[in-house]
């Protein structure tokens, strides 16, 4: 039976949630040839390096392409042969975590990334809460820029730890 | 089955979307454009009080530029479900002249966003259910299904309300009003499915079939009626053609198309390349336009 699974993707400001949502929708194929060719577009423009820049898909208020951040939760809505999704990319900005709390209370599976370099921070620590609180019982978790093994694995290790903590 | 199950959750959420307004609202409205999305709304405004008729009235914002078969529909389904249609136009802006060929984007501006703000002074509505779905465009994909506004009726998209799982807060003061979504979480597919389901009526326009067109600017362009003005060696040509979304006929472009039944408009969605606001002209203009025009009062 074919149901809808509703997801968000979290966790600290610049850890790579809209990118990562952009990114999947692009490889997948589940954008229209227009929009592909609005992102090209906009990444020549706006993008910080020039290169395709797949948070623009998400990013979709002016206030956030001019300063490169996502302020709102934004909703994309996408399907493959065995479900219907809805992914809500949400703010990783402390100032914006009511707008996460939003996405948070619609969900029923949460991504939260982790940005290797970084580590956990108290962001992902308080999205994870929030996640928690909201009722999600399904996490999954994303290591960003995991240039080493060793860095992953000090990582999810820490990253399990305060998800214990924190469920 | 395996469909329904999806589009039941979709239909449930929209039901008590609009009874929460009904129940909680001062004076709501329903906006009525005919497309399909209008139809798919009113079928679930419909549903969600029946027997009993909607305890609110539809509006219709006339730019007088819509398609004669739009208004045509429209009569005959206020008539058959005795509803009450409001029409607003601008007349300010009919006396003016104000056109699509001559005023570009001031033509939107005036005939709809300054329309659609007038007609809700007018009236003094509080709420007012869109057919927005947030698969249509960026900014709309950020909104709120219960999206505020101020007195003036701008939007802030830097400052929303939050909105908890479903408890939609209603609260404004005195001259706010708040726009609301029932179909925010609605894809186009979804829709073209459950009209099917619903065998909901539509405008004929969405299915193929031989139409006076010309190409301009790229796209297929419906000779409706006379005041349409010709360029130059522009000569109108019978092509088979549906409209994948219905607006203003100048600024609404078709597509080469034979399909004539609902399955195979939604086998044409479900494979087609290029999204469905390509075909309206307006939201090709500049990158953040539609953004600009809700923050200026626009659905």
């Amino acid at each position: 039976m074919k149901g809808l699974l509703k997801f968000i993707a979290c966790g600290s400001v610049d850890d790579g949630k809209s990118t990562l949502i952009g990114h999947i929708l692009y490889d997948a194929k589940l954008l229209y040839a227009d929009q592909e060719k609005a992102l090209e577009l906009d990444s020549r423009a706006g993008s910080r390096s020039g290169k395709i820049d797949y948070s623009l898909l998400l990013d979709g208020l002016m206030a956030e392409r001019e300063q490169g951040i996502t302020i709102d939760v934004a909703y994309r809505y996408f399907s493959t042969e065995k479900r219907s999704f809805i992914v809500a990319d949400t703010p990783g900005h402390e100032e914006y975590t009511r707008n996460m709390a939003v996405g948070a209370s619609f969900a029923d599976l949460a991504v939260i990334l982790v940005d290797a370099s970084q580590g956990v921070l108290v962001q992902t620590r308080r999205h994870s809460r929030i996640c928690s609180l909201m009722g999600i019982r399904y996490f999954v978790f994303a290591v960003n820029s995991a240039c080493s093994i060793t860095a992953r694995r000090a990582i999810i290790e820490h990253a399990l730890y305060i998800f214990a903590e924190a469920a | 089955m395996s469909e329904s199950t999806h589009l039941d959750e979709l239909e449930a959420e929209a039901i008590y979307i609009i009874r929460e307004v009904a129940a909680e609202c001062e004076k709501p409205v329903m906006l009525y454009s005919i497309g399909k999305d209008s139809s798919v709304m009113l079928h679930l405004a419909l549903k969600a009080f029946y027997p009993e008729k909607p305890p609110f009235p539809f509006l219709h914002v006339n730019t007088t530029w819509k398609f004669r078969e739009m208004i045509e529909f429209r009569d005959r389904t206020a008539e058959k479900l005795g509803l009450e249609i409001i029409e607003y136009i601008n007349e300010d802006g009919v006396n003016k002249g104000i056109n699509p060929f001559d005023h570009g984007a001031a033509y939107t501006d005036i005939m709809k966003t300054q329309a659609l703000k007038q007609a809700l002074d007018k009236y003094g509505f509080t709420a007012a259910f869109g057919g927005g779905r947030r698969d249509e465009e960026k900014s709309r994909a950020k909104e709120r299904i219960f999206s505020f506004r101020s007195v003036s009726h701008a939007w802030d998209p830097k400052n929303q309300r939050p909105e908890m799982w479903k408890l939609y807060n209603t609260k404004i003061n005195k001259g706010e009003s708040i726009r609301v979504f029932p179909l925010s979480n609605w894809t186009e597919k979804d829709i073209w499915q459950y009209i099917k389901r619903e065998n909901i009526e539509i405008v004929p326009l969405y299915f193929a079939a031989e139409r006076p067109v010309v190409e301009r600017d790229g796209n297929l362009i419906m000779v409706d009626d006379d005041r349409f003005p010709l360029r130059e060696g522009e000569t109108p040509l019978m092509k088979s053609v549906r409209f994948r979304t219905l607006g203003c006929y100048p600024l609404t472009g078709g597509i080469e198309s034979t399909a004539h039944t609902l399955d195979e408009i939604i086998a044409e969605t479900l494979g087609s390349v290029e999204s469905e606001r390509t075909s309206r002209v307006i939201d090709s203009e500049a990158a953040g336009s539609m953004e600009r025009r809700k923050r200026e009062g626009y659905f």
